[in-house]
């Protein structure tokens, strides 16, 4: 099978230029990512003033065995910082499901799916297409708001619990998770909307997506579970298979004439 | 260029099956222009679709421009141009964006030259950067027509290409599919309008299911009674009505009060001797008139003999 890079570009360009005309996804966009990036700055500014004394308070909660040799406050700072970049991830999730559920739908409803499949375009090369469109944004919009949470933490916080946020978890997370689990969530979206034709549908079944996510958060928050290299490349390497694997079976199941004659 | 053979569509939507397409075969030349009509629900956009490899054939075969169906779609989806039934535009994309983005895909080399050339053509060159979600049905039709043409392809489908459109609309699609016409490009267009098969088709396929009639459109307008000519005269006897029903070319005879409306074999040939005939007769003959039947009355008949053919079936 050959892949034509002209023909993905194409197709990914023009994902490009309908987000660009969307105020959704440009509002959730822009707005998410922003919100986050100043409540971290923010709070780490706050409560980094009081590194000083020790509130006693603080003891309660377990302290993961990384972060033995640090004062309670700065395991607190961590612990949040941790939470919050992992809410950062999920954005990476949630917009590309959003986009590339409503990515094939709307090519239904709007009966361009017609034309574009009478082109000589290959189903492997329109869903690649359809899926670096849709990751493209949600990706780039994550590293731009980690690249200045970074600069952020680095002005405001104590240079220990800074240094935290950019350990070797977090940079591979980043770079590898976060790709992936954009990947993942859209594949679930091309695969869920090539057989349903409301997009709502599509967003409520991917929901489903962000409850790891929530479980990572609350692990760090409680202090349970903390983000070690090793964690993050076990689950670099599960979703990378997990995202073969859905790719094919979502190039499988995209039978182009059934996605064309069902809608009616 | 177009070969089709027992080409067939079952569709089965909740258990029931339907039989869109039955057993079509045809064949259409390089350049020529085929005309395809046939009331609503007959099968056309269903034929064209599964010629243009977007449905598969439930039986039979076709080839496009040389291609199989089903083993080389790729090849063929490259060398055709469509134009759906519905036009299909990205909304909030400019003309010259949605005709990029096509472009792109069918391997264009001068993406923006084509894209001005088929613009000035359909008259849209100076809308090129507005939203075609701003686009008029008529401009929607153009722009969608002008992207079915970016990458040149030698066979072209139309599916209703002046469907809804206003009269002068219709007058610039017509002269512009007159206009590819003589570039050589086989021309497969679906339409529910008589003239406009009439005028610019080579032949004309009628469809109702089944192929009912295949033929020129000359052919198809003395297919069915051959040409009738009428004739006034002072009075009509029993005399004259059994004379003119004695000539071999007489193929009906029709008489409404003064006048006799008969189905020549060929006017122009026989027409003299029959004058004669009615004069040996006693017939005073007042007028002769030549009515050539329209299309559209051919249209109806061979409709309503499918129908109670598929009746006493
Ligand atoms: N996706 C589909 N699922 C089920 N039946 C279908 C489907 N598409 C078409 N049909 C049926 O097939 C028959 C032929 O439809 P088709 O659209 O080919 O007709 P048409 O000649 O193009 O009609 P029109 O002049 O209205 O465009 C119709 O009875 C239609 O209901
Ligand atoms: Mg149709």
């Amino acid at each position: 099978m050959r892949i034509s890079r002209r023909r993905v570009g194409a197709v990914v360009q023009k994902e490009w230029m309908e987000f660009r005309q969307s105020k959704s996804i440009l509002w959730a966009m822009s707005v998410l990512p922003i919100i986050l990036v100043l409540g971290i700055i923010g709070l780490n500014a706050t409560l980094a003033q009081h590194a000083g004394s020790s509130p006693d308070d603080l003891g309660e909660i377990d302290i993961p065995a990384a972060l033995s040799g640090l004062s309670p406050l700065a395991v607190f700072l961590v612990q949040l910082n941790d939470q919050m970049l992992v809410t950062l991830l999920t954005i990476a999730v949630a917009l590309p499901a959003y986009i590339a559920a409503s990515s094939i739908i709307s090519e239904k409803q709007t009966k361009t799916l017609e034309p574009l499949l009478a082109t000589p375009t290959s189903t492997l090369e329109l869903l690649l297409g359809k899926a670096l469109g849709a990751i493209s944004p949600a990706v780039i919009t994550t590293w731009l708001a980690y690249g200045l949470i970074l600069v952020g933490l680095s002005v405001v916080t104590i240079p220990t619990v800074a240094a935290y946020a950019y350990r070797p978890a977090w940079l591979a997370a980043m770079l590898l998770l976060c790709p992936l689990m954009a990947l993942l969530s859209v594949l679930c979206g091309l695969c869920i909307s090539s057989r349903v034709n409301d997009p709502r549908v599509a967003q409520q079944i991917m929901a489903f997506l962000l409850l790891p996510l929530i479980f990572l958060g609350t692990g760090t928050v409680g202090g349970w579970l903390y983000i070690s290299l090793p964690l993050v490349l076990l689950g670099v390497l599960i979703l990378a298979m997990v995202d073969s694997g859905l790719f094919w079976l979502t190039v499988w199941l995209f039978r182009r004439e059934v996605i064309l004659t069902r809608w009616q | 260029m177009i070969h089709a053979e027992g080409l067939s569509k079952q569709f089965i939507t909740k258990g029931q099956s339907r039989l869109a397409v039955d057993s079509l075969t045809l064949h259409i030349e390089q350049g020529e222009v085929f005309g395809f009509l046939g009331p609503n629900g007959a099968g056309k956009t269903t034929t064209v679709r599964m010629l243009c490899t977007l449905i598969a054939p439930s039986a039979g075969q076709g080839w496009v421009a040389g291609y199989p169906l089903g083993s080389q779609n790729e090849r063929i989806r490259s060398s055709i141009g469509i134009l759906t039934e519905t036009p299909g535009l990205y909304a909030k994309l400019s003309a010259v964006e949605n005709l990029t983005f096509f472009a792109r895909l069918y391997g264009v080399q001068e993406v923006s030259k084509q894209i001005e050339k088929y613009l000035s053509l359909l008259g849209l060159w100076e809308k090129r950067q507005q939203p075609v979600g701003s686009f008029s049905k008529g401009m929607r039709q153009k722009l969608a027509i002008a992207r079915a043409l970016l990458h040149e392809p030698p066979i072209l489908f139309l599916d209703e290409p002046t469907g809804g459109l206003d009269p002068e609309s219709v007058k610039v699609v017509r002269q512009f599919i007159q206009q590819l016409r003589g570039e050589g490009r086989t021309i497969f267009i679906c339409t529910h309008n008589l003239d406009e098969a009439d005028r610019l088709c080579d032949r004309i396929g009628i469809l109702q299911q089944r192929l009912i009639r295949i033929d020129t459109p000359a052919g198809l307008r003395q297919s069915l009674y051959g040409n009738s000519v009428t004739v006034r005269l002072a009075s009509v006897t029993d005399k004259i009505l059994a004379q003119v029903r004695s000539l071999p070319f007489i193929h009906a005879v029709q008489q409404a009060e003064q006048s006799l409306t008969l189905q020549v074999e060929d006017p122009p040939q026989n027409n003299p001797e029959l004058i004669r005939a009615l004069v040996t007769a006693g017939a005073d003959i007042q007028f002769v008139e030549e009515h050539q039947q329209s299309l559209e009355t051919v249209y109806f008949n061979l409709l309503a003999q499918a129908r109670e053919g598929s009746r006493e079936d």
